[in-house]
């Protein structure tokens, strides 16, 4: 063991303390807090006595059993059924009891059985049902059960079905009682039946206690017919040591661990199957999510070739300088008036493809709040997405509350969109409008229109001084070659606005398909339950070895 | 409905079996009552959940009806003395005793017996053998004494002996015991002791007072045997103190009656010397004497008519039990049906058409020729105008978005109508599991194994294409639906009627008006462009006034369609989801409902107006 027992305890305490949705385990927990609690506590008793409970059905002498050990009736005897009710604990002078919290416990301190404290229980099986209980308790606690029956009792159903559940918890040792004959067939088919239901017996002593009693209450040395019961107190004595002791206490709790870890580990396992399905469809989902998003914004209004070159040319009329610019800019302005107007009076009732685009391209400018880039159309098919995830973990046995509103996805979606177009879509819209209003390109542009106008001034002054009269046509020419170039430039510098945001587009819809694929758009909870699980899985896995070890 | 009030209704009614004569009731009721428990018995066998929980603690008294009150009516039976009691305390021992001879095995180990003996009179081995004294055995001739021993025969088996000291009306039977781990020893010693009249408790001063054999012969009291203590290994000193004290307790314990006691002392010579006789506690007599000087009639007719009285009364609490099982699960049904309908209540179905120009069309369709003849003028004209719009729109006065066209916006509907009904459905199979999952086992059982069956991803394309359709279904549907909600709203409603139909003029007419004016104002310059222009947009504005006027009139007009939608969806999720899911529950409750329960019922009945009648 690496860490040890108080090591696997904590790990068990943090298992224990699961309350997630996953009901398989849930179901789990309560019977791990139990066992944890008496693992805790054997844990805290190894080095004390060793509680040996006398168990059995009415009348086999389990309180005659007591008194020969002790040599004295300090139990009380009867013919009348059922004689005990409460238990007597008979333990050596001095020591701390751990039965306290059991009403009426009669404690008797003067055994010379050092280490062991013998605890004589009622009986197990008449019909004062309060009896068993108590016995129940008295088992809880015991560490060692002497297990006493006479040929009528050693198969009643009622003594066995209350020692079932603690096969490999505790270490056994059977008492035939009210032995008067050598013959050992009982012994033989006693055993052999403990043996078929798997339960690990240590010592088997065949005794009359009676007479073993008789023995000592009159003082006398003879042992007669008293069959095994100076062995049995030999073993009492002798055998069980400290270090006996102390293996005893140790086995029952490695054999209370390896149980609870073993339950645990057939519990998760048996899920491993289902659970991998679960992560199957919750991976499927996720696919069909993604997909469904790509083709809403990849093929949807974000990919509208207008809007870029829209985007574009606005950055573009913000910067643009020299005559031609400022012509562009009068043009920008002019053509924006129809979305800008009832923009302006708040009166916009654009439909829901516009919402996107304005909160993406503009970063949601001039948009009243709550706006989103989430389109109903995503949204409800996420929702059925996530209906069907759910459908399957609830099918795989967790809990799970109403599916909450798409808020997750929508703010992951915002924040890819937002990155994508804020970041680099923004800055090459910049870069590119830098470009296109960048001094040379506007004293090229404006070059050909002022060097007629020049030419024009020139041949006016020359003219002049000559004191010729030009003819009215060469003005005519002049106005009608001017507007022509005017128009041409406004449109070449169009054109370069529409090729630029024509390789912005590409771009940057190649950037937004990239970031909308990336992992984990949305199912987060689901995944971190699905997490969760898996750590729970390995957690119970580790435990495992190394209880094995 | 209560089995005692259904018993109530029962008598009010005219009885079928009124005049029929009383005598003959009790035999028919327990022939059908025994016909129609098998078939129940049968019908349930294939749903084990259910079959626990309807037979549950009824395996006493139907062994008591089948091994006692049945085979009553065809043998004429002798009397059946059954020696039982809890492992080893000396059962057969008492059994060889009684018959001064080793029929049945001893052994020192516990359950050693586990199949058992029957003894008859010289007389009456035939009978034994061909299973005419405890019918539902497979009975063998006893060779050995350790035949009663073989665990590896079936549980039915009898081993029949015949002895010479056993008069004729006398049967004795050695039963395994009560108390030990072999299960299957319990359920043959309640068997014989459904098949007994006097059962023989053997007790030992260890095993009076345990929990299992003390049950066991009360019950065998209460069900009308009579029980006949004999304390084996008894104390002999002072004149049996101990054991009479012992016994005292036992009869009280058990519910006996002041019954006759037999004492035998602790002697292990008992095995081999089987001369003795058993000793009545007071007394001198024994209890082989006693047993052969029981009055057989009078013990028969007791055991019978008390084995019926309790038959009757453990019986009628099962017929309430399977009563109320069968009304908590019609429940369910119900309750699916509650959620699917809180379900459907979010599903809001939209109609593939814009829906003013929809009404508008409706009212048009109300009004003269005259009227519907320009107006379809105007509506030329706005779609002459769409294309030039459209142009503009897009390459001149961008709007900063595209204009979705008219295919793309119903697909758009479409697509979102079918991700709703998508959710809508995955939820209900959720919502179905987790009912299934948290309801009380034996119904859930029978849930989960329906809902087990469904392929979910088949249903939602089943329910989503009977809801949409085909292509255009939808706007199909809701042109129709508005057709006729229209017209019996115009009926209906003269007053708002006639606001329409001036608003209508309106539309209709203002743009000629004005193309009138501009004519005559511009002498006719300009007035085909102001027509082109003014009159749909003229039409269009109208429309949106009527349309944002009209808002709440829309929402009612939808109302009925929508309801009859969801209505549609409601049948879909209960028809192709709850009702498979509860097949299962579905069928169990027609064996409950129409099949072998209410004729049980019935045979109940005549079978106590014959017993309080006999």
């Amino acid at each position: 063991m690496s860490t040890g027992l108080p090591g696997i305890i904590r790990t068990l305490e943090t298992l224990a303390e699961y309350d997630g949705p996953w009901r398989v385990f849930r179901g789990e927990t309560a019977l791990l807090r139990a066992r944890l609690d008496e693992l805790r506590e054997r844990e805290h008793r190894l080095d004390d006595v060793l509680l040996v409970a006398l168990v059995g059905g009415s009348g086999v002498g389990k309180s005659t059993l007591l008194n020969a050990l002790a040599g004295d009736q300090i139990a009380e005897t009867s013919e009348m059924r059922p004689c005990t009710s409460l238990p007597t604990v008979y333990h050596p002078p001095g020591m701390q009891c751990s039965l306290a919290h059991l009403a009426g416990v009669r404690h008797i301190a003067r055994s010379a059985l050092e280490r062991i404290a013998l605890i004589d229980t009622p009986d197990s099986d008449t019909i004062v049902k309060e009896h068993r209980r108590i016995v129940e308790q008295v088992l809880q606690e015991c560490d060692l059960i002497l297990l006493c029956a006479d040929g009528e009792k050693y198969l009643d159903e009622a003594t066995w079905s209350l020692l079932y559940p603690l096969r490999g918890l505790r270490a056994m040792v059977c008492v035939e009682t009210r032995v008067n004959r050598e013959d050992t067939t009982i012994r033989e088919h006693w055993l052999a039946r403990l043996h078929e239901e798997g339960f690990q017996v240590g010592r088997y002593f065949r005794v009359n206690a009676l007479r073993a009693l008789d023995r000592k209450l009159t003082l006398s040395t003879a042992r007669e017919n008293e069959f095994e019961f100076n062995d049995l107190e030999l073993f009492l004595h002798h055998e069980l040591d400290r270090e006996r002791v102390a293996r005893i206490k140790s086995s029952n709790a490695a054999g209370l661990l390896a149980k609870t870890v073993e339950r645990l580990h057939e519990c998760v396992g048996e899920e491993s199957p289902r659970l991998k399905d679960l992560k199957e469809a919750l991976d499927e989902g996720d696919r069909a999510l993604t997909q469904a998003t790509l083709r809403h914004f990849t093929a949807g209004p974000l990919s509208e070739a207008h809007l870029w070159v829209q985007a574009l040319g606005r950055e573009v009329g913000i910067r643009a300088k020299g005559g031609i610019g400022t012509l562009y800019r009068i043009i920008e302005v002019v053509r924006s008036l129809p979305y800008r107007i009832p923009a302006l009076f708040g009166i916009s009732n654009r439909p829901e493809a516009g919402e996107i685009a304005a909160v993406a391209f503009f970063g949601g400018q001039g948009q009243e709040g709550g706006k989103t880039v989430l389109p109903d159309g995503l949204s409800i098919e996420y929702a059925a997405l996530r209906s069907k995830v759910r459908l399957r973990f609830i099918q795989a046995g967790f809990e799970m509350p109403e599916a909450p509103d798409a808020q997750d996805f929508q703010e992951e979606l915002e924040k890819r969109v937002r990155a994508v177009f804020q970041g680099p879509v923004r800055e090459g819209f910049t870069a590119r409008a830098r470009w296109l209003c960048a001094w040379p390109v506007a004293v090229l542009l404006d070059s050909l229109p002022l060097a007629l106008l020049v030419y024009t001034a020139y041949l006016v002054l020359n003219a002049y001084y000559r004191g010729e009269l030009l003819p009215s046509a060469l003005f005519t020419n002049t106005g009608i070659v001017l507007i022509v170039l005017l128009v041409l430039e406004v449109m070449a510098l169009s054109t370069g606005v529409r090729l630029l945001a024509w390789s912005m587009r590409h771009r940057g819809l190649r950037m937004l398909r990239k970031a909308l694929a990336r992992d984990d758009l949305a199912f987060k909870h689901e995944k971190q339950l699905l997490k969760d699980i898996e750590k729970l899985r390995q957690t119970v896995q580790t435990l495992r070895e190394e209880v094995a070890d | 409905m209560t089995f005692s009030e259904y018993l109530h209704i029962e008598e009010e009614q005219q009885d079928p079996c009124g005049d029929v004569e009383e005598a003959a009731l009790l035999p028919r009721g327990i022939a059908g009552f025994a016909e129609t428990l098998e078939a129940l018995d049968r019908s349930l066998a294939a749903y084990p959940e259910v079959y626990r929980e309807v037979f549950e603690g009824s395996e006493e008294w139907r062994s008591l009806f089948q091994r006692k009150i049945v085979p009553q009516l065809t043998v004429n039976g002798c009397l059946v003395v059954a020696v039982a009691g809890g492992t080893n305390t000396g059962k057969s021992t008492l059994f060889n005793l009684l018959l001064h001879d080793s029929k049945s095995a001893v052994r020192s180990t516990a359950a050693a017996t586990c199949s058992p003996v029957l003894v008859t009179g010289d007389t009456r081995y035939r009978d034994g053998l061909e299973g005419r004294i405890l019918p539902g055995f497979d009975a063998y001739p006893l060779m050995r004494p350790e035949d009663s021993t073989r665990y590896e025969m079936p549980e039915d088996t009898l081993w029949v002996s015949a002895s010479p000291v056993l008069p004729g009306s006398l049967v004795l039977l050695d039963t395994p015991d009560v108390d030990s781990i072999e299960r299957r020893n319990w359920k043959v010693a309640e068997q014989i002791r459904a098949a007994g009249d006097v059962v023989v408790a053997v007790l030992t001063p260890e095993k009076y007072k345990d929990a299992r054999v003390v049950e066991f012969f009360r019950q065998a009291h209460a069900s009308g045997r009579l029980v006949v203590p004999v304390m084996n290994k008894a104390n002999p000193n002072n004149g049996f103190a101990a054991a009479r004290a012992q016994l005292a307790e036992f009869v009280r314990d058990a519910c006996l009656e002041e019954p006759v006691c037999f004492v035998l002392p602790f002697d292990y010579g008992l095995e081999t010397d089987m001369s003795r006789e058993v000793p009545a506690l007071e007394g001198d007599m024994s209890l082989m004497s006693y047993l052969s000087g029981l009055d057989v009639a009078e013990i028969k007719r007791r055991v019978y008519r008390d084995t019926l009285e309790y038959f009757l009364d453990a019986s009628g609490r099962f017929l309430e039990g399977a009563e109320a099982l069968s009304t908590r699960m019609r429940d369910v049904p119900l309750t699916f049906d509650r959620r699917a309908r809180g379900l459907v209540a979010a599903y809001l179905p939209q109609p593939g058409q814009k829906m003013g120009a929809l009404l508008h069309e409706q009212i048009r369709a109300q009004r003269s020729v005259v009227v519907r003849g320009i107006a379809r003028f105007n509506d030329a004209a706005l779609r002459g105008m769409k294309p030039v719009g459209a142009f503009l729109r897009r390459h001149m006065l961008r709007g900063g978005y595209t204009v979705a066209s008219e295919e793309e916006r119903v697909k758009a509907l479409r697509d979102y109508q079918r991700n709703h009904l998508k959710q809508i459905v995955l939820d209900f199979v959720a919502q179905l599991t987790e009912y299934a999952r948290d309801m009380e086992p034996m119904t859930g059982g029978l849930v989960r194994e329906g809902l087990a069956d469904i392929r979910e991803d088949e249903v939602v394309e089943a329910i989503v294409h009977e809801m949409l359709g085909d292509e255009d279904q939808i706007s199909e549907i809701f042109r129709e639906h508005m057709a006729r909600t229209v017209a019996q709203w115009w009926h209906s409603n003269p007053e708002q009627r006639q606001l329409l139909l001036e608003l209508d003029a309106l539309i209709v007419f203002a743009p000629s008006v004005l193309l009138a004016l501009v004519g005559v104002l511009t002498a006719g310059v300009g007035a085909p462009e102001f027509l082109a222009l003014a009159s749909p947009a003229a039409g269009e504005v109208l429309a949106r006034i009527m349309e944002s006027r009209y808002s709440e009139q829309w929402v009612t007009l939808l109302q009925p369609w929508q309801e009859e939608q969801r209505g549609k969806l409601v049948k879909c999720l209960v028809d192709r989801l709850a009702e498979p899911a509860l097949g299962s529950l579905r069928q169990v409750l027609r064996v409950f409902n129409d099949g072998p329960l209410d004729k049980l019922k019935k045979d109940w009945k005549s079978c106590q107006q014959g017993f309080l009648g006999s």
